[in-house]
This record gives structure tokens, C-alpha cells and sequence, in this order.
């Protein structure tokens, strides 16, 4: 089907291709979701127009208030970024968990962000870190919005037939962060629930600022103020009381009270919370 | 006795260096002039009339044929049958036009790519009349729907050893557990796959990764209404079994559709297809009650067994049956009785799987055993030492004898390797606020081919020829495990001639000699290894005696040496091809032998079974931290090959415990259809299993040997629960044990 692939070699390429795309053509990056989800469905002709050759696609970019990271990055290089890891510690935690060394070698944020699952693991960290999407279209326009307004459902973003990510931008600041996930079994396997929580530290290692995403329990992840509101002035060094328990799962409870996957999903999300602080912990040395 | 040369040694398999390269041809790379691809359409419905409209679909450039129901011999089989004395309910049909299992097998399009197929496949328009599905034993057992004829009932039988309800009467205690264990998929790497071809003698020859070549040639012949002898099965080389392959699925319709083509076929599956649309081990559901002195001694069980047989009859009496069975042998249990019940349901058949019955029947039943212990108050292993069989024991329902059992054995040197007493009574200190540990361990038992239940025989040919060569031709299925090279070690060792001159044939049913049952049921290294040594022995006494005739030397001077026979008091020194040359020249004679082996016992192997864990109280995952398994062998023929059956074995046995089974919705539909949602224990969560093998010599095995393949993934299982159940002071007894279920049992307890 070579006929049926196109790999624009530059931008006015790639306009083009994408003027004329019709809804049996796609645009295919690390391909992990889009190969499955076609054989899935038993879709035989198509299109695929392949935006992985860009290099400025694949490039992250450092400015001095600013990460850009190319859409066609892969998982495996934002795991083993080193600057990454300094910024934003929770992305290279979840691209590290995301998938088999196989998948991380291929897959690509722009596609865990355009395949909306409810289960992709980068989406809360780029919604937990107020991330922007940079949006091209057919006729090289560019425009931009939040990460948690262009997914909009379960595999529902704003992006138009004719449009591609070519970018994701976030803010640099101090802030620590962290992202743990929990699936069937402890590695290769999607997430039942995963979490990010970034957060400004205070005196004597007490959270003075928390911002919690929770994954997997709405159609997207759902931010997640009463465990936030709670986790203020906690104490790092300290476990999980009582009470923090119990507001986790009320928070769950009001995400899916109507799931029976809750009574899990209520106990499991301690564990969740518990191994996102515990990271955070390993990362402050406490 | 003798220093053995080959038997004993951990010598690397000879398909080792291809594999590992990627230069072995398996099914799925085969290709032959205008070949066709063929693959099958499965049915969406798990209950459904079916009504296809091919006509779009004929006309994607390429398509061959599309065949359905219509096109198709209404000839009934059970694919489960292997040879043609078993008659067992036939109600399977190539093709389907009614669906009976979300994967029920409805047309074949066949054509000249697999881009062409597949995009034929897009184009067919099925019509699918819903009919209500029966999903779960409990839906099968209330009989409002009915699968088959009368009712969902498919196979009932018990077994009585003693009196059980005079036991009860004597008993202190009696306890009761109920438990279920799921549908498993095999998980083998490599899909069903399979090639049929006419060749230039007219055979129809159906080229396939196969377990039983005659079982596969009877069911072709059977279907297509031709001879035997026109059948030609070849055992190609497989990507793993477990089971999967054993009973034919892909080879009638493949040869049905070479047959009609007169061209070469190829059917192929992708993992969904093989998930949803071959068999699975079947689900049961199990209660045991047993009853029990004050002293330890258990003086009755009561094991009713329900089974999930799936939406066709296959094997709904013979696994009943495996599974009942066993359970007289691993304990030394006066009174028992067992009540096996199977029943139809519109879910995927269920089929031979590694343990057959055997990891379904003790999963519960340890468990059982681990909750006796703890109501007496001693320890499960104390228990099991007063109850287990010993040496010698016979099967009380009248079975062949249990042999030269070492359980206690396994039991003791496990205990003591595995240092379980102080484990036991201090690995619960180490729990804390979210983790907690334990140790658990179980045992189970396993057989040695069919001898006391079907004919077990086979027959070999063995030529030494004039090069020192030798051939052995056989009718095995090297199903991955490495049989051609044990096989190989046995010949070596009896003819004494270098392995590497020594080749091995697989089945193919035109070259091969006759095997009365395939590679299944734990046969191969007793069964065939023992013809194999027996054959050898005669050739080897035929060539001495040859020698002694040719050179005029008195047998007691004769002596061998690697392919070398030579008369003690001579320094003149012969190769076995002269003798052979020579033999042939004078006395008109071949060094060759033909014989037929019956199996001449079928006693039990063993294994007990020690792990740790440790279970996250918040998230229910399970890491394994530690275990060992301790194996009673007789003797191994390759440890090296031995420790990867039991490696393997373990791998299979934590998933059942742990991650595996089909789920399968109340419309009967397969959520878990593909490895992302259908987890097997992976190399991560995989502990290196500890080994230890007893060698104690088995008197009618090759060598000594016994069985290892099946009997490894039997007692993995229930000692993982056993563990979780110590760690977390729960009763749980469904297998697996997924998170979801653990957190629900602390949620119970409120722990």
C-alpha cells in the first residue's frame, strides 16, 4: 500500500497533504495507537500521511520560561531527558510507565495527547502543569490552546480534520511534581487509575501549593481539590493519616459514583497517592 | 552401574542456534507457488443465526472463494476425539450456520494476499439473528436456554473410593471451601497456522504445528470422506502449544479448502483470533469438603466439580474426568467421592490445556488443605506430611499404580531449602501499615501418559546405517520443550553412538510409524523415550550379535565405545558401520528394528510448591518474592530442559493465580481479546523459580525418568493463594486472584 503513504518532506508539503485529507486518511506518528485501532476495526483502505520525519517535530526545545517539546517526540527520549527530569519530573515518570520499551520507542506525546484515552498516561501531567498545545493547519496557520480543553472526551480532542499538533509548550517554574499509575499488573499495562500531582514547596518540606489530576476516572483527568485542599501544609516526611484517606476516597466516590469499579478504585487510589509521594519523597531526598 | 555418557547431561538443543537467529521456518513464512491466503471470519454473536451476503465481497480482485456453512461437508465431528476408538458427541461443523461463541467459526476467505482477504472480510455483510446467550455455569445449570438438544448438561459422572458419609461421622472436623478457577488462554507465541497442499505422490498433505499428526489425518479424512492413507500429516515446527494445538481447529477447514481449490492454502489467525476463536482450559467451579480426626488424619473428601465446557462437546468428559481422577492420588484418602458435572455455554470450547484438569482440581482442593491445617492448628506442610501418599501406594479407584512417589520427600527438602518453619513464623512481622507477607506452599500430582485409561503404544523404527549414522524414526511433536534432543540422549546413551549422529524424525503420518496418542497427556519422555530406549537395546544387541557372528568373538569379550565395538582381547577396533557393511554383505540383513511399545505403567509424578509474597494492600498487586519448586522426576533426562519446563511451568501457574482468564461479559462478548487486556505474567513480575529435582529412579521410565511438562504449572497456583491467604489471614478461593479481588476480601475483613 506504499501508494496510500505519504511522508511530506517539508511544511508547504504538508499543507498540502493536508488540504486534500479525507476521512479515510491519517496522520500517523509513533503509530502504536493508530496501527491497532485500524486492524481493530477492520479498516483496510487508508491513507497515512507520516509527520515522524519532521525533524523540528522531534526536537525539545529549552527557553528561558519555557519547555517546547515537538509533538513527535517519543517516550523513551522524554524518559531519558535529563533537563526534562529537572522541569517537569512527573512527565519523564510517566513516559517511563507508559507501555513496553517497544511502545516507548515509538510512541510520541503528541499522539498519547491526540488519542485522548482515558487511560494515556502524559495527559494529567500536561493538564497538572497548565501545558498548551501549539495547532498547525492546511494553510500553515498556528493556534493554541490548553491541554485541558483540546481533549474534550474519550478520545475526543478539538483538533480539526485538517489541523496537526505541532507542539507542546510549558511553563519552566520550581515547582516538584510526580506521576504514578496502577494497572493490572506492575509494568506493560494500562492504567486503571494514574495520577499527577505537582506541587510548590515550603518550610520544612510542607506543601504550600498542590495540584492533583486524577486519570481514568472521568472522560478525561479530573482535577481533584478535595485531596489537593487536603494535602496543603502536609508534611512530606509523614505518611498518609486517616483522614487524608478518607478524602481520597471521597474523591473518588464523587468522580464515579455510579462505576462499580469505585470500591477498587477507592482503596487502590491511597496506594496511588501514596507511591506519587513517595516519589516526590525519593526525588527531595526526604 | 555404568557412568551414563549423554543421560543426565544438560546439552543445548540442536534447534537452539536457529531460533535464536531467526533463520527456522515456521508455518506462517512457508511459501509455495500461487499460494493462497485463507482466513477465517469469526462469528461477533455469541448466540446467533447467521446469514452471510458474499457478493461484495467476491469481487475484491484476488478473492478465490468465500465459503460458508452452504459450501461445506455436513459432517459432525468432535475435534477433541485422537484416534477412532473414542466416539464422543459430535457436534462441530467446519463452518457454522448457526454461531454458538463470540468466535464461532462462519466462512473462510481464501484469495491471493492477505490484504486481499482481509479487505474481503471488510466487505461481507452478516446478518446475525441474536438468539439469548447462556454465559456462566450458573445460566448453564438453570436450563432456560438451551445450547443443544434437551439441556446444557453435557457429561455427568461420579467416582467412589470407600464411604464418604461414614467418614463424616467420624470426623472432628469438616471443611468446606468453594472456589472457581477461569477460562485460560495458552498464550503461545506463535498463532494457529496451518498449510495444506497436494504433493506430487497426491497426498493431501496439511503441513501444521500440530501435538497428535494421526489425530489431525483422522479428522481431515473423516470430514473431506477420504482414505486414511491419502492423508498426510506433517508436524511442522511449532511456536509453542501448551495445548492450544493439541485438538485439530484450522486443519479440516484448510484442507477442505485445498482440496477444493487444488491449490496451496495458508490459514492463518491473529491473536484475537486465537483468543477468542480456538479453546480454552475450562473454567470450573469446585466445592470440596473434608473430613478430618483431631490427629490430623484426613478420613474423607467430597469434591463436586462443575465445568465449563464451552459451546461444543470437545473434551467436557475427559478433562471432568482428568481432573476427578487425580484427586486419588496425591493423598492418602480413605473415602472420597467425586462428582463431575460439565455444561454447555455459549463461550469459547474448552480444550486440552498444560495439566489437563489437574491445576483446576488441586487449585481449590490446596487450598482446602492449607484451611484444614489452619483449623487443627499445625502447620500445612506437618499436615500434608501425615497425609500424602508414600511410596508405593496404589490408586484406590483402581487406576494404574501411583509408584515410586516422592512427595514427602519434596516436601521435607523443600522445607528445609526454603527454610519455611522460621519463614512461616516470622514473615509476618515484616508486614506493615500497606504490605503484607507471607509464605505459602501446595502440592500436586500429574501422570504419565494413558496406560489404565486409553491405548498407549507406539512404534519405532531404528536403522544404524554404514556411515555409524543412526535414524530413529518415530512419530513425536517436539512442541518446544525440546523432546528430539532427550529422545536423542536416550538413543545415544543405548546405542552408545555420539548424539550427533543420531537424527530424529517428527510425525508425518505418511513416513512415520504409527503413535497411539500424540504428544499430549505427559506421554513423550516415558512413553516414547521408552520405546526409544527399548529399540535401541534390541538394535544394539542385534549389531553385537552381528559382530560376534561376523568376527567369531564370544559375547562376553564384545565391547562398545562411542560408535566403536571392538572384541577385549583384540587391539583391532571396528565402527558399527563396518559391522553393519559387513553384516549386510554376509547375511543378506539390515541393522535395523521395528517395534511397538505399550507404555508399561502410568505411575504419578510430583511436585510441592514454596513461594513468598508480598500483597499491597491498597493497590491488591502481588509480588512474588521467592519460591521453589521441588520436582519428583525420577530421573532428569536434561536437567537444563528440565528446569525450563519447570521455569515455564511456574510462569503459567502465577498467571492462573494471579493475572489470567478470559473475561467473557453477560452477551458473551471477550473483553480480554488481545495481550493489552489480557495479562500473562511478564519477565518483570517474573521471580526466578528455585529447583530442586528428586531423582529416585522411576523403575519403568527410560533411565528412571517420569514426567515435568504438565506437572510444573499444577502446583505454582494454589501455593501463591496459600501465600496471600497467610499474608492477609483471607480465604480466598477464586483463582485469579486480580487485585480487585484481593482489595474486596480486605474490604470484607476490614483489615
Amino acid at each position: 500500500m506504499s501508494s496510500n503513504y505519504i511522508a511530506p518532506k517539508n511544511i508547504e508539503e504538508l499543507c498540502m497533504v493536508l488540504k486534500d485529507k479525507d476521512d479515510r486518511t491519517h496522520i500517523i506518528a509513533g503509530g502504536t495507537d493508530l496501527i491497532i485501532n485500524l486492524r481493530k476495526k477492520g479498516i483496510i483502505d487508508y491513507k497515512i500521511i507520516d509527520i515522524s520525519k519532521f525533524q523540528r517535530f522531534k526536537t525539545i526545545d529549552f527557553q528561558e520560561d519555557r519547555i517546547i517539546i515537538g509533538s513527535c517526540v517519543t517516550m523513551i527520549e522524554l524518559e531519558n531527558n535529563e533537563e526534562i527530569k529537572k522541569y517537569i519530573p512527573a512527565l519523564t515518570s510517566a513516559a517511563y510507565s507508559l507501555g513496553s520499551t517497544q511502545i516507548r520507542n515509538k510512541a510520541t506525546i503528541g499522539g498519547n495527547l491526540v488519542n485522548a484515552s482515558q487511560s494515556g498516561d502524559t495527559i494529567p501531567v500536561l493538564f497538572a502543569y497548565d501545558a498548551d498545545v501549539r495547532i498547525m493547519n492546511s494553510s500553515n496557520e498556528y493556534r493554541y490552546e490548553k491541554a485541558s480543553d483540546f481533549v474534550s472526551g474519550i478520545g475526543q480532542t478539538s483538533l480539526r480534520d485538517d489541523e496537526i499538533i505541532t507542539s507542546i509548550i510549558i511553563k519552566k517554574s520550581d515547582s516538584i511534581s510526580a506521576f504514578s499509575k496502577i494497572g493490572s499488573r506492575k509494568t506493560v499495562t494500562i492504567s486503571k487509575i494514574n495520577c499527577c500531582g505537582k506541587f510548590d514547596m515550603g518550610e520544612e518540606d510542607r506543601i504550600n501549593n498542590a495540584i492533583i489530576y486524577l486519570g481514568a476516572v472521568g472522560v478525561k483527568p479530573v482535577r481533584s481539590d478535595l485531596i489537593e485542599n487536603e494535602l496543603i501544609g502536609f508534611k512530606l516526611g509523614q505518611g498518609l493519616n486517616d483522614g487524608m484517606k478518607k478524602v481520597i476516597q471521597l474523591q473518588i466516590e464523587n468522580a464515579i459514583p455510579n462505576r462499580n469499579s469505585k470500591h477498587y478504585k477507592k482503596v487502590a487510589t491511597i496506594g496511588l497517592i501514596e507511591d506519587m509521594l513517595s516519589q516526590v519523597r525519593g526525588d527531595l531526598r526526604i | 552401574m555404568k557412568e551414563l555418557k549423554y543421560v543426565g547431561k544438560s546439552l543445548v538443543r540442536e534447534d537452539s542456534y536457529d531460533k535464536a537467529t531467526g533463520k527456522t521456518i515456521y508455518v506462517g513464512d512457508m511459501k509455495r507457488t500461487d499460494m493462497l491466503y485463507a482466513k477465517l471470519v469469526l462469528s461477533e454473536k455469541a448466540h446467533a443465526d447467521i446469514e452471510i451476503d458474499r457478493s461484495e465481497a467476491m469481487l475484491v480482485e484476488g478473492i478465490e472463494a468465500i465459503y460458508t456453512h452452504e459450501d461445506v461437508p455436513k459432517v459432525f465431528y468432535n475435534s477433541a476425539e485422537w484416534y477412532p476408538g473414542i466416539k464422543g458427541i459430535r457436534d462441530e461443523l467446519i463452518l457454522n450456520n448457526r454461531a454458538r461463541f463470540v468466535g464461532d467459526r462462519i466462512a473462510l476467505v481464501v484469495g491471493s494476499s492477505k490484504e486481499t482477504v482481509e479487505k474481503a472480510i471488510s466487505k461481507l455483510k452478516i446478518i446475525y439473528k441474536e438468539l439469548k446467550p447462556v454465559i456462566g455455569l450458573k445460566q448453564a445449570r438453570k436450563d432456560e436456554v438451551i445450547i443443544k438438544e434437551n439441556t446444557n448438561l453435557a457429561f455427568s459422572k461420579s467416582i467412589n473410593v470407600g464411604n464418604y458419609e461414614e467418614a463424616l461421622k467420624k470426623a472432628d472436623y469438616v471443611i468446606k471451601d468453594i472456589g472457581t478457577t477461569p477460562k485460560v488462554h495458552h498464550a503461545a507465541i506463535e498463532p494457529h497456522v496451518c498449510l495444506a497442499e497436494f504433493d506430487y505422490q497426491g497426498n493431501l498433505v496439511i503441513c501444521t504445528p500440530c501435538q497428535v499428526a494421526t489425530q489431525v489425518q483422522m479428522h481431515v479424512a473423516n470430514v473431506l470422506n477420504i482414505p486414511l492413507n491419502k492423508v498426510r500429516t506433517v508436524k511442522a515446527v511449532m511456536g509453542g502449544s501448551f495445548g492450544g494445538k493439541s485438538q485439530p481447529i484450522l486443519e479440516p477447514i484448510v484442507a477442505f479448502a485445498a482440496w477444493k481449490l487444488n491449490r496451496a492454502v495458508l490459514l492463518y489467525m491473529d491473536r484475537t483470533d486465537v483468543i477468542t476463536g480456538t479453546v480454552s482450559r475450562n473454567a470450573t467451579e469446585i466445592a470440596v469438603e473434608t473430613a478430618v480426626n483431631k490427629e490430623g488424619k484426613i478420613l474423607g473428601r467430597k469434591v463436586e466439580v462443575r465445568v465449563d465446557g464451552g459451546a461444543y462437546n470437545t473434551n467436557a468428559s475427559n478433562v471432568t474426568m482428568a481432573l476427578g481422577k487425580k484427586l486419588y492420588r496425591l493423598y492418602d484418602i480413605p473415602n472420597q467421592t467425586f462428582e463431575g458435572k460439565a455444561y454447555y455455554t455459549n463461550t469459547l470450547p474448552g480444550g486440552t490445556c498444560r495439566g489437563y484438569g489437574s491445576p483446576q482440581g488441586h487449585a481449590v482442593t490446596e487450598v482446602n488443605i492449607d484451611n484444614i491445617a489452619k483449623k487443627l492448628n499445625m502447620d500445612p506442610c506437618e499436615f500434608r506430611l501425615l497425609n500424602l501418599v508414600d511410596e508405593g501406594a496404589k490408586d484406590l479407584t483402581g487406576a494404574p499404580e501411583i509408584g515410586n512417589a516422592k512427595i514427602k520427600e519434596c516436601v521435607k527438602v523443600g522445607m528445609e531449602a526454603f527454610n519455611w518453619k522460621e519463614k512461616r513464623d516470622t514473615i509476618k512481622n515484616k508486614s506493615a501499615d500497606r504490605y503484607a507477607y507471607g509464605v505459602g506452599m501446595a502440592c500436586g500430582t500429574h501422570g504419565n501418559g494413558y496406560k489404565g485409561a486409553y491405548p498407549d503404544f507406539t512404534n519405532v523404527d531404528m536403522r544404524i546405517y554404514a556411515d555409524e549414522g543412526a535414524i530413529v524414526k518415530i512419530g513425536v511433536h517436539d512442541l518446544g520443550c525440546g523432546t528430539i534432543t532427550t529422545l536423542k540422549q536416550i538413543a545415544a546413551e543405548t546405542l552408545d553412538i555420539n548424539m550427533e549422529k543420531i537424527r530424529i524424525t517428527e510425525a508425518d503420518t505418511f513416513v512415520t510409524p504409527y503413535d497411539s496418542a500424540g504428544t499430549q497427556a505427559s506421554r513423550v519422555t516415558y512413553v516414547c523415550g521408552g520405546a526409544i530406549k527399548e529399540a535401541g537395546k534390541k538394535l544394539k544387541a542385534k549389531l553385537i550379535n552381528a559382530f560376534c557372528k561376523l568376527k567369531n568373538v564370544p559375547i562376553e569379550n564384545v565391547e562398545t565405545a562411542n560408535g566403536y565395538i571392538y572384541d577385549k582381547n583384540s587391539t583391532e577396533e571396528h565402527t558399527y558401520g563396518d559391522i553393519v557393511t559387513e553384516y549386510e554383505k554376509h547375511f543378506s540383513e539390515s541393522m535395523s528394528i521395528s517395534l511397538e511399545y505399550k507404555s508399561p505403567a502410568n505411575p504419578a509424578s510430583f511436585a510441592a510448591f514454596f513461594a513468598e509474597v508480598k500483597v499491597d494492600k491498597y493497590t491488591g498487586l502481588v509480588d512474588v518474592i521467592d519460591c521453589l519448586a521441588v520436582h519428583d522426576i525420577g530421573r532428569a533426562i536434561n536437567p537444563m530442559l528440565v528446569e525450563g519446563q519447570i521455569q515455564g511451568g511456574a510462569q503459567f501457574g502465577l498467571g492462573m493465580a494471579l493475572y489470567e482468564q478470559m473475561k467473557i461479559n453477560k452477551n458473551g462478548d471477550v473483553k480480554s481479546n488481545s495481550f493489552s487486556k489480557y495479562h500473562i505474567i511478564n519477565s518483570t513480575s517474573m521471580p526466578k523459580v528455585k529447583i530442586i529435582l528428586i531423582e529416585d529412579n522411576e523403575p519403568y521410565g527410560p533411565y528412571g525418568a517420569k514426567s515435568v511438562g504438565e506437572m510444573a504449572t499444577v502446583a505454582p497456583a494454589p501455593a501463591i493463594i496459600n501465600a496471600i491467604n497467610f499474608a492477609l489471614d483471607t480465604n480466598i478461593t477464586t483463582f485469579p486472584a486480580t487485585p480487585e479481588v484481593i482489595v474486596n476480601e480486605i474490604l470484607k475483613k476490614g483489615i
